[in-house]
C-alpha cells in the first residue's frame, strides 16, 4: 500500500511554482493517502516538509490547526465559498509532518480540496484530490423486465422490473424513461406512486401505466391521451444512476424495446385455454396454455390444483413461453383420478382485463354491480400411460 | 416550635414536589462511551440533560452535555443554508446530509441536531429521515453558526431499556421501511416522567410508555387506539408521531398527533400498566401529511400550540378551545379535509423541525422558497 500520488492536474502547477520560485514552497508537499482498496475513503491528508519558521510562528500564535489546514468537498467550496465549514477531524503534528484524519471518512469518487494557510496575505496553497472508488465484487442490475415479449397491447397496464439485489426507496421515477421510436421521451407515462410499489425484498418494482390515461374518456385520457399508441414502438430505459439499497449506482443501465398492437378490449376466456393433463405415476408438468400473454405476477398465484378430495396438490409453478404457459410440477407423482383446476377470476391479461371484468369499463351503479365470482373450475383427469 | 415544624414539613413537601437539582438528577450517571445506535428523536429535560430515543437499540439515553451556562437572553438565532455547512463538516455533497431531529437546550439555548450522512433526495413527504438511515452524529450549532460534533465516547450518561419494542425485521411500514425505525417516534419530559411513543411487539402495536427519570426499573406500557376521521375507523397500529404534555383546565394531558393527521388528547391518568387507551380525537388536520413537532409558545402575550408538518404549513391552535372540543367519532363526509378544533394555518411553509428558543423566538428548521434549508427564528414577542 504505497503512497498515492496527488491528482496530477494539481501537482503540475505546484511543481512549476517550485521550479520558478525555488524558495517559499520548497519541500512542502500536500498529499492524500487513501485507505485500502475496499475502503479508499478511510484515508488521511498529510503535509510534509513544513518550514520551521512557519511552524514556530503557528506555535507561537497558538494557532488552531483548523485554521491552518482545511479540507473541503471541492464542488461545495467553489459554489459556496466562505459560507461552508471545513471537514471535522483530528490533526496531529510529528516533526514537520502535519496529518489530518477526517472524523467521517472521505466519500468515494468525490473531489476534495486541501488549503494550507500561507504567511501574510498570500492566498492559501491549495491542492485537490479525488478519492478512488472501492473495488466491489457485485453491483445491482436489472435482471428482467416483464412482460418479456416484444409486442404488447397499446393498453398495457403494468411493467415489472426485477433487480438482482435490493434497491433504494425513493427517487425512482427520474431514473426510468420511456422513449418513442424517434427518441422522444413519453411524458409521465407511469403513475408515480410514492412510496413506489416494491415487493418486500425491494427487488421487484411494479410500474403502472397511468390508468387515468388508459381509461377512455377520463380527464387525463382526454387531456394527454393514452401513454402508448398502437403501431408505435418504444424503448424503456433504466438509468445506471438509480441507486441500490446501499446508495450505489447500478452496475449498468437497462434498455428494452417493444412495439404495440391494437388495444386489448376482451376478457381472457378460460374456454379458449388448453389444459394438458400429465400421466399418472409421473412428476410431469400439468400445463395450461393461453392464446395471449398473461400478467406474469398475477398468473403465479392465479391457479390452484385440487385432488379428488378437494385438497390442494402441493407443487411448484413455472411461468413459461413469455407468460403464455403455466406449468405445475407436483411434489409427489400424480395419481390416477379426477382433479380440478381453480382459475381465480383476478388473473389478468396485459391490459388488466381479468376473467370477469374489462379494465376499461364504465361502472354503472358502483361496485355493487361487480360479479362476485371468485374462481372458474376446470376438471381434468389423470390416467395411466396407455 | 409547632410553627417551625410545620414550616420544615412544608419546605420538605415543596422541595420533593419541585424539580430535582442537577446533582440529584445525574447521581446515577456513569462516565464512558454512550453506545447510541440511532438518534431517532432528541428532547431536552431539565438542567441541560438531553434525552435520545434510540429506536435501533430500543433504549433511551440521558446525556449530561455539560452545557449548563444559563442563558436568559432573548436573541434570535439564525444559520442560513445549514445543509451546506453540514456537508462541509461531514465531507460530502450537499444532498448527502440529513437532519433527523432538532432540539434546543432550554438552559443554554444551544442548538443540537441529530444528523446522518444519507441520500437526502430520498426524503419526501411520506419518507422520513429515520426511514432511510439511522442518525449517529450529534452536532452542536455554535452561536457563530459553526458546527462541532458532540463526541459520545467519553460522556456522563444514563440509559434505560424501553419495554416491549417491536422486533427488527418483523414487518415494513407503508413508507417501505422496517417498523423498528418507529420503535421510538417521540419523547417528552415532564416532572420526573418521560413519555415515550412508538411501536411495540404486542398485538396493538401503537404504544405509549412512561419512564421515570432518573431512570429506574419501573416502566409503564400502554397500548393506544385512535379514531381516524379520514380513514373512517379506529386504529391501533399507527404510532403517535409527536406528543407533549399540556395542562387543560388544570388536568395534565398528553397532546399528540398521528400520520394523516388526527390530533388527540390523552389524560395522563389513563396511562396505566397494560392499559389499552382510547385517545380522544379533537381534530383532524388533513390526510397526506405527517405531523413532526408540537410545542407551546406564548405569541404576543397569548398562549398557543404550534405544530409543524411534513406537507402542510405551520398549524396554530388556541388552547382555550381544547376543553370544549367534542370528541370526533364519525367518519368524514366526502371531500372534507379537516375537522374538529378550529385552527390557523400560518404563513410559514417548509417548516419541519420546531423548538422553543427563548421567550421571544421559536426556532424552526425551514426549507425556504429558494431551496435553502435554514435554522430560522420565528419572532413571537417584541420588546
Amino acid at each position: 500500500m504505497g503512497l498515492n500520488s496527488p491528482n496530477l492536474k494539481n501537482r503540475v502547477p505546484i511543481c512549476l511554482i517550485l521550479f520558478l520560485l525555488q524558495m517559499p514552497l520548497q519541500g512542502q508537499d500536500i498529499r492524500f493517502q487513501a485507505g485500502d482498496s475496499l475502503n479508499p475513503g478511510n484515508g488521511f491528508v498529510e503535509v510534509r516538509g513544513l518550514r520551521t519558521e512557519q511552524l514556530s510562528k503557528w506555535q507561537e500564535q497558538n494557532s488552531d490547526w483548523k485554521t491552518v489546514l482545511k479540507v473541503f468537498p471541492k464542488e461545495l467550496r467553489l459554489e459556496k465559498k466562505d459560507s461552508i465549514q471545513p471537514m471535522l477531524g483530528m490533526y496531529t503534528l510529528e516533526g514537520s509532518l502535519l496529518c489530518f484524519r477526517p472524523r467521517f471518512s472521505f466519500r468515494e469518487g468525490l473531489e476534495y480540496v486541501v488549503e494550507l494557510a500561507e504567511s501574510g496575505n498570500n492566498a492559501p496553497l491549495s491542492v485537490s484530490f479525488t478519492v478512488p472508488q472501492a473495488s466491489r465484487q457485485t453491483s445491482v442490475f436489472v435482471e428482467a423486465l416483464y412482460p418479456d415479449t416484444g409486442r404488447v397491447p397499446a393498453n398495457l397496464l403494468k411493467l415489472y422490473l426485477h433487480f438482482s439485489g435490493p434497491v433504494g426507496l425513493g427517487n425512482i421515477y427520474e431514473h426510468i424513461h420511456l422513449l418513442d421510436e424517434n427518441g422522444v421521451e413519453v411524458e409521465k407515462p407511469f403513475l408515480e406512486l410514492e412510496p413506489a410499489l416494491w415487493d418486500k425484498q425491494h427487488r421487484r418494482l411494479t410500474l403502472w401505466f397511468d390508468p387515468g390515461r388508459i381509461k377512455t374518456d377520463l380527464q387525463p385520457n382526454l387531456a394527454k391521451g393514452a401513454p402508448l399508441l398502437p403501431g408505435r414502438c418504444y424503448k424503456l430505459l433504466v438509468s445506471e444512476n438509480l441507486r441500490d439499497a446501499f446508495a450505489q449506482p447500478l452496475a449498468h443501465g437497462f434498455e428494452k424495446n417493444f412495439c404495440c398492437f391494437e388495444a386489448d378490449r376482451s376478457k381472457p376466456d378460460p374456454a379458449d385455454w388448453q389444459v394438458f393433463s400429465p400421466q399418472a405415476q409421473t412428476l410431469d408438468a400439468l400445463t395450461v396454455r393461453f392464446p395471449e400473454v398473461m400478467d406474469k405476477t398475477g398468473l403465479e398465484n392465479g391457479i390452484s390444483v385440487l385432488d379428488a378430495h378437494d385438497q390442494p396438490v402441493a407443487g411448484k409453478v413455472l411461468i413459461a413461453r413469455a407468460a403464455t404457459q403455466w406449468d405445475f410440477f407436483p411434489e409427489a407423482p400424480w395419481e390416477a383420478g379426477d382433479y380440478q383446476l381453480l382459475l381465480y377470476s383476478r388473473m389478468e391479461d396485459l391490459a388488466g382485463n381479468n376473467l370477469i371484468r374489462l379494465f376499461d369499463t364504465p361502472l354503472q351503479g358502483g361496485a355493487a354491480q361487480m360479479p362476485a365470482q371468485e374462481a372458474f373450475v376446470v376438471r381434468f383427469r389423470v390416467v395411466h400411460k396407455k | 416550635m409547632k410553627h417551625f415544624t410545620f414550616l420544615l414539613f412544608f419546605l420538605f413537601m415543596a422541595r420533593s414536589s419541585f424539580a430535582l437539582t442537577y446533582e440529584e438528577l445525574t447521581r446515577n450517571f456513569v462516565t464512558g462511551k454512550a453506545d447510541v445506535q440511532s438518534m431517532s428523536v432528541l428532547s431536552f429535560g431539565p438542567e441541560g440533560i438531553l434525552f435520545i430515543g434510540d429506536s435501533k437499540a430500543g433504549k433511551v439515553f440521558a446525556l449530561d452535555l455539560n452545557d449548563r451556562v444559563k442563558n436568559n437572553g432573548h436573541e434570535p438565532f439564525k444559520v442560513l443554508d445549514i445543509e451546506s455547512k453540514l456537508a462541509g463538516a461531514l465531507g460530502v455533497g450537499v444532498k448527502e446530509v440529513v437532519i433527523h431531529d432538532l432540539a434546543v437546550n432550554p438552559f443554554s439555548q444551544a442548538v443540537y441536531l441529530a444528523v446522518s450522512r444519507a441520500d437526502a433526495m430520498r426524503v419526501s413527504r411520506f419518507i422520513l429521515p429515520n426511514d432511510i438511515a439511522y442518525a449517529t452524529i450529534l452536532i452542536k450549532v455554535k452561536s457563530d453558526g459553526s458546527l462541532e460534533e458532540v463526541p459520545l465516547d467519553n460522556i456522563r450518561y444514563s440509559v434505560t431499556d424501553v419495554p416491549k419494542v417491536i422486533e427488527t425485521g418483523k414487518q415494513k411500514n407503508f413508507r417501505g421501511s422496517d417498523d423498528r425505525t418507529d420503535a421510538i417516534t417521540d419523547l417528552s419530559y415532564d416532572d420526573g416522567k418521560l413519555y415515550v411513543a412508538g411501536l411495540s411487539n404486542e398485538a396493538f402495536q401503537s404504544a405509549l410508555r412512561i419512564l421515570n427519570f432518573p431512570f429506574d426499573k419501573e416502566a409503564v406500557h400502554s397500548s393506544i387506539e385512535v379514531f381516524h376521521v379520514a380513514h373512517e375507523r379506529w386504529e391501533t397500529e399507527a404510532p403517535i408521531r409527536t406528543l407533549f404534555p399540556y395542562n387543560v383546565n388544570g388536568e395534565k394531558v398528553l397532546l399528540a398527533s398521528f400520520t394523516c393527521t388526527p390530533f388527540v388528547s390523552i389524560p395522563l391518568s389513563a396511562i396505566q400498566p397494560g392499559a389499552h387507551v382510547k385517545t380522544k380525537t379533537l381534530a383532524e388536520f388533513g390526510d397526506g401529511n405527517l405531523p413532526i413537532d408540537i410545542i407551546a409558545a406564548e405569541i404576543r402575550g397569548k398562549k398557543y400550540i404550534l405544530m409543524s408538518n411534513s406537507s402542510k404549513a405551520l398549524i396554530r391552535i388556541d388552547p382555550e378551545n381544547l376543553a370544549g372540543q367534542k370528541e370526533l367519532t364519525e367518519p368524514r363526509v366526502s371531500n372534507q379535509y379537516t375537522s374538529g378544533l378550529p385552527h390557523d394555518v400560518l404563513s410559514n411553509v417548509g417548516i419541519s423541525q420546531l423548538d422553543n428558543l427563548n421567550d421571544h423566538y421559536v426556532l424552526a428548521l425551514q426549507r425556504q422558497p429558494n431551496g435553502s434549508l435554514d435554522l430560522w427564528p420565528i419572532q413571537i414577542k417584541w420588546d
